[in-house]
């Protein structure tokens, strides 16, 4: 007997997604992903001027602004054939690495550890056995039983006051949740230093980007903040020595709690590296440039297509074969809807088609999303963490290779239960660790650099739109740390003529296309068993190891329906 | 002694919903930083403004509202009231000032005070202009965030 359940919204996700599931003797059999909120910014961009596209982008997404500045000046020095200095790179590849760190560690702690973590059971632990659990997984400072004890009361103290704040919507008490209530205790305990951990290493991108929290420091050609080992001001060694210490804390995070937490929930799990698969197509563009040549040279992370899971061949990327389909989102091409449009020929009409609300389905066989369907070279692609793990293990990457495999060591499993949702979740904490192990190495060569007298940040050869041809285009790639983001801008008489912006969450949760093959997420849901379908926390599960960024960025309160909070009107 | 952060929130890309953040602008030009008082551009930041909130002791947020107004009508609201319009918000955000807030209570980093200045926005759609009513309450939106500036550096002077 079918039975179609909804979801929504998918919680603790930045954005509004939905997802609708038909549930065959407990196992999702058909799945549909939506994004009911329109995001159209591309139509901001046109007619400015390319060299100020990144501030705008900065704002596409409600909160990854880093990636979008970096992807938009990488699009205009693409089209613009600028290549920036050494110094410029290697300070991008540090802000963008400190990025990827904080939101996996943001990602891991506060949107995905409570579909694995019971906190009403954390409340029952026993502080002296917490205690020796955490001293034998990891000598990380806070092992204390008196440690854990407070944890527990502060967040007793918390939920007694009513409000459960980060804690609502917790499937508590669910058949699915299956750690012990000291490893939970444990989790809640590394959620809180979590919250302290991020808010303290991103404060690398305030050094490097003059202006917290939107960076101001992007500039076409390079960077804007100068290089001057004399001045206050400048990149000088008193703020390296400064992003060596908050480096330094963001590893002594990752290595003695993230990692040692992953592996000792993993095991409590492991029926999940065999859900969750998705197409097994994984996409990469590649990034961290750390050559001479630049940008998009001699990349730490490696550019690689890999289809239908097969790891012996990793294809190169050429962005001419990427496409987006709208037969079913709620746009219109003006060339008719069942033909993919490159980005540089893409068009952002949108034509709501869908019911009116309330409703209760979407009519799925027509338009339901407002996702487009990226599809690379005509297949639908997963990227993320696990295309970039996937990519750099089977091209061969050292760091990558050996950091996996001493992972499935520990848990006793082979390469193949990395295509599933556990090993998402895994591939995301192995990118952190590498990640920030490699940082210093960039820090170290800006370093180097700087001592042997060049001070070079900018680029301004092609700065003037004197210089430009009459028409010019290019794209910019970015791993962001959701995945392979592609801004593509066409520039005529100076001026943005069309601006695409395909970013991670697209690829991964856009609907059908018009061969009716599903998207990621869709995919992805086929096989899962759903233990209670009023409470499907097995939907949440695969979908936050994607780490879905819905965030088309209005940011408004509104009191949906009564209002109980007293406005005094002014 | 005191940290005060004044924080404007809001998509810069969506009409109306800047508001908070065009408050923000015209006050910055007027009050610089201090040490402990700061004006911030927050944008639909969530977490990522968890350091800012949790450095302050008093939070004045300046924002686009729907509290069923005239557009352009401008209000305030505060104590304990800000929890319930924070938990009832349709926000594309889960993330949001919410639970940017319980996040700094969970440190036990909570500002003591928290005060939401509000413009019952008109039109949210995707473009960079305020609608007219709301482009004529931005004096009134800014006046009264900044009696409350020039009441705590008052204060402060005093000490």
């Amino acid at each position: 007997m079918a039975n179609k359940i909804v979801v929504d919204p998918v919680t603790r996700i930045e954005g509004h997604l939905r997802i609708e599931a038909k549930i065959e003797n407990g196992v999702i059999t058909d799945a549909w992903s939506s994004a009911t909120m329109f995001r159209g910014v591309e139509t901001i961009l046109r007619n400015r001027d390319p060299r100020d596209a990144w501030y705008y982008t900065q704002r596409f997404c409600g909160v990854c602004t880093t990636v979008h500045s970096l992807a938009s000046i990488r699009a205009v020095e693409n089209a613009l054939n600028i290549q920036i200095p050494f110094n410029a790179e290697m300070i991008r590849n540090v802000i963008m690495g400190i990025q990827n760190v904080q939101d996996h560690v943001i990602h891991f702690y506060h949107l995905h550890a409570l579909d694995w973590v019971d906190v009403v059971s954390a409340l029952s632990a026993d502080p002296k056995k917490t205690a020796a659990l955490q001293q034998s997984i990891s000598p990380w400072k806070y092992s204390s039983e008196k440690y854990f004890k407070g944890v527990q009361d502060r967040v007793a103290a918390f939920v007694n006051t009513g409000k459960l704040g980060p804690f609502t919507n917790g499937y508590w008490g669910h058949p699915a949740m299956k750690l012990p209530a000291e490893a939970n205790l444990m989790a809640v305990a590394h959620y809180l230093e979590a919250l302290t951990v991020q808010k303290e290493i991103i404060k690398i991108q305030a050094i490097l980007g003059s202006k917290n929290p939107h960076p101001q420091t992007f500039l076409v050609g390079g960077m804007a903040i100068p290089v001057d080992p004399n001045s206050q001001n400048a990149i000088n060694a008193d703020k390296i020595a400064q992003i060596r210490q908050y480096l330094a804390m963001a590893r002594e995070f990752v290595e003695q709690v993230y990692i040692p937490d992953v592996l000792a929930v993993a095991p409590f799990y492991l029926e999940w590296a065999g859900i969750g698969t998705g197409h097994k197509n994984y996409l990469s563009y590649g990034d961290f440039p750390e050559g001479r040549r630049g940008y998009p040279h001699d990349f730490w992370m490696p550019a690689g297509v890999i289809v239908d899971g097969d790891l012996s061949r990793v294809m190169p990327v050429d962005q001419q074969k990427v496409t987006e389909y709208v037969t079913h989102s709620w746009y219109e091409y003006s060339g008719g809807d069942s033909v993919g449009k490159h980005p540089y020929e893409g068009e952002t009409n949108h034509q709501y088609s869908g019911p009116k609300p309330p409703y209760d389905f979407l009519d799925t066989d027509n338009k339901y999303s407002w996702v487009k369907s990226p599809r690379y070279d005509d297949k639908p692609m997963e990227v993320g963490p696990l295309s970039r793990m996937l990519v750099a293990y089977a091209s061969g990457h050292k760091e990558v290779t050996d950091t996996v495999n001493l992972v499935l060591g520990k848990l006793g499993v082979g390469p193949e239960v990395l295509f599933s949702t556990l090993g998402r979740t895994a591939a995301r904490a192995v990118e952190t660790l590498i990640m920030i192990n490699k940082m210093g190495d960039w820090l170290d060569a800006l370093v180097a650099n700087i001592k042997s007298g060049d001070y070079a940040i900018h680029n301004n050869e092609n700065w003037d739109p004197a210089t430009w041809p009459a028409n010019a285009r290019g794209f910019g790639f970015h791993e962001a740390p959701r995945g392979a983001l592609g801004h593509w801008v066409v520039i005529d008489n100076k001026n943005i003529r069309n601006y695409q912006a395909v970013v991670p969450t697209t690829w991964n949760a856009g609907p059908r296309d018009p061969a009716g093959v599903r998207g990621q997420y869709e995919e992805s849901l086929i096989g899962t068993p759903i233990a209670d379908p009023q409470r499907p926390l097995e939907i949440l599960r695969t979908m936050h190891s994607f780490d879905p960024c819905m965030a088309c960025a209005v940011h408004l309160y509104d009191e949906g329906g009564q209002l109980i909070s007293k406005a005094k009107i002014l | 002694m005191a940290n005060f952060l004044v924080l404007g929130l809001g998509n810069l890309l969506m009409n109306d919903d800047a508001a908070g953040l065009h408050a923000i602008y015209a006050l910055q030009q007027r009050y610089p930083d201090r040490d402990n008082f700061q004006i911030i551009d927050g944008g639909t930041l969530g977490l990522d403004l968890l350091g800012h909130v949790a450095w302050a002791d008093r939070l004045l947020l300046l924002d686009a509202i729907n509290i069923g107004e005239a557009p352009g009508t401008v209000a305030r609201i505060a104590g304990e009231d800000i929890n319930p319009i924070f938990s009832r918000r349709i926000s594309p955000h889960q993330a949001g000032i919410k639970d940017l807030l319980d996040a700094a209570e969970l440190l036990g980093d909570r500002p003591d005070e928290v005060e939401l200045l509000g413009v019952q926005y008109d039109n949210i759609q995707m473009e960079m202009t305020l609608s007219p009513p709301v482009e004529q309450a931005l004096p009134k939106l800014i006046a009264e965030a900044a009696r409350r500036i020039d009441h705590f550096l008052h204060e402060q002077a005093d000490l």
